[in-house]
């Protein structure tokens, strides 16, 4: 099963990735986030699809599940409540609070083909 | 088992358990809702949801699918029914736009029934008690009935229970439920909170004290786990990459799994990962990458 693989050492900071994100959700909030300007260094955060997720265990409502094909952890977004349990407790601070359509949101790799690793121009972020 | 049928002329399939609504959902057959959620139990309580099955109309939220099926969503004794019942609720609560909408969209022509108040928009559908229940407060339910039945705390009074984490007011179809935030408060039902701030940088998190508690005690987590903000929390994280990607020794990643903290599926660029990439003959070249990128 490939992994998204942030090499954060060679991070630009132009944030193409968060851009091509947003461009692939209809202009909503990137599910993908640079942290720049902290330590002169520039870090892509997204969703870690961790081995124990801690959103899963906060979800009471059974909306967080692991995609068999991917291995990401996904949202069912449809029966999510927004109650924000899980984004409030995801220790990295991956889940995203879309404003426009009010809603939970976070990285699903794209249902296996993240177009971020796609269009990241320094090699930083690579699906293998 | 599956289990084929028809809808509206289309052959269709589910499994056993499925409900009418369930499987047109899957084909994206539209089927108007109000009262209906994923997240909790189905209650068939807007009946705005029905179908015609031929000898009966039944709600399609509640009918479990049988083999030989011939569903109907908008036979003429359907569109008929479902625009008396929009007239209903539309008499019922004056105020929802969204009743406004779907009335328009069936073509609903208004009948003289007698008007609820005018800035009212519940329709006593239940999804929030339904909701609250599932949450763990069973703050908020029906209470009374007949033309009298509202959805009420108890004794009418400010929710004991009540955890202010809004999930009724944010699901409620026609955004009846009221609620107040401002200057790291939150009121509704009457009652009073105070939003919870993050504990390296102050801001204000869209929790409350209470919820706060409550979601840590439900899930085994500790409330260390809630209580910072995003922003800071993804800080906290990038300079926990940075201080791994520092450490060629690997001693950190270690330290890391062996507190057993959320497991990172990625590879911390240490000098072993280093030479396995390059036997591997995976380490790419700039050159390499805008060669790809360019395709």
């Amino acid at each position: 099963m490939k992994k998204l693989e942030i090499n954060a050492y060679k991070c630009w900071g132009c944030k193409t990735c968060e851009r091509t994100c947003s461009a692939a959700f209809n202009e909503e909030a990137p599910r993908i986030n640079v942290i720049a300007k902290n330590r002169n260094a520039r870090v892509p955060l997204t969703c870690l699809h961790c081995g124990d997720p801690a959103c899963m265990q906060a979800c009471k409502f059974e909306v967080i599940s692991r995609n068999s094909k991917t291995g990401a952890i996904e949202i069912d977004l449809i029966k999510c409540t927004n109650c924000k349990a899980c984004l409030s407790a995801c220790p990295y601070g991956n889940i995203i609070w879309e404003n426009k359509r009010e809603r939970v949101v976070k990285c699903n790799l794209c249902g296996g083909d993240p177009k971020c690793a796609k269009t990241c121009p320094s090699g930083t972020l690579m699906f293998v | 088992m599956t289990i084929k049928f028809i809808i509206d002329g289309k052959k269709v399939s589910g499994n056993t358990g499925d409900t009418i609504l369930d499987v047109a959902r899957n084909y994206d057959i539209e089927i108007p809702t109000l009262c209906h959620h994923k997240a909790v139990e189905n209650w068939g309580g807007c009946r705005l949801c029905i179908v015609d099955i031929g000898h009966r109309i039944v709600t399609s939220c509640l009918y479990p699918i049988k083999a030989g099926l011939d569903v109907k969503t908008d036979s003429p004794r359907i569109l008929k029914n479902r625009q008396m019942i929009l007239n209903l609720l539309l008499a019922q609560a004056p105020a929802a736009k969204e009743i406004q909408e779907l009335a328009k969209k069936y073509g609903v022509e208004p009948m003289p029934l007698v008007k609820g108040k005018a800035t009212h928009k519940c329709i006593t559908c239940g999804l929030c008690t339904r909701l609250c229940a599932a949450q763990g407060a069973y703050a908020i339910s029906t209470v009374s009935r007949g033309p009298e039945k509202s959805i009420g705390t108890f004794w009418e009074k400010p929710p004991e229970d009540c955890i202010g984490c809004l999930i009724c007011a944010s699901n409620c179809p026609t955004g009846a439920i009221e609620f107040h935030e401002k200057a790291g408060t939150r009121k509704i039902w009457e009652k009073d909170f105070t939003l919870e701030k993050c504990k390296t940088c102050g801001a204000t998190l869209p929790l409350t004290t209470e919820q706060v508690k409550h979601y840590s005690k439900r899930s085994n987590l500790k409330e260390e786990y809630f209580t910072t903000c995003d922003d800071c929390r993804r800080v906290g994280t990038a300079n926990t990459f940075l201080d791994l990607i520092h450490d060629p020794s690997g001693k950190l990643m270690e330290k890391w799994e062996t507190a057993q903290l959320p497991p990172l599926k990625m590879p911390s660029p240490t000098k072993e990962w280093f030479e396995e990439q390059k036997q591997k003959g995976l380490l790419k070249t700039e050159k390499d990458i805008y060669e790809e990128a360019g395709n």
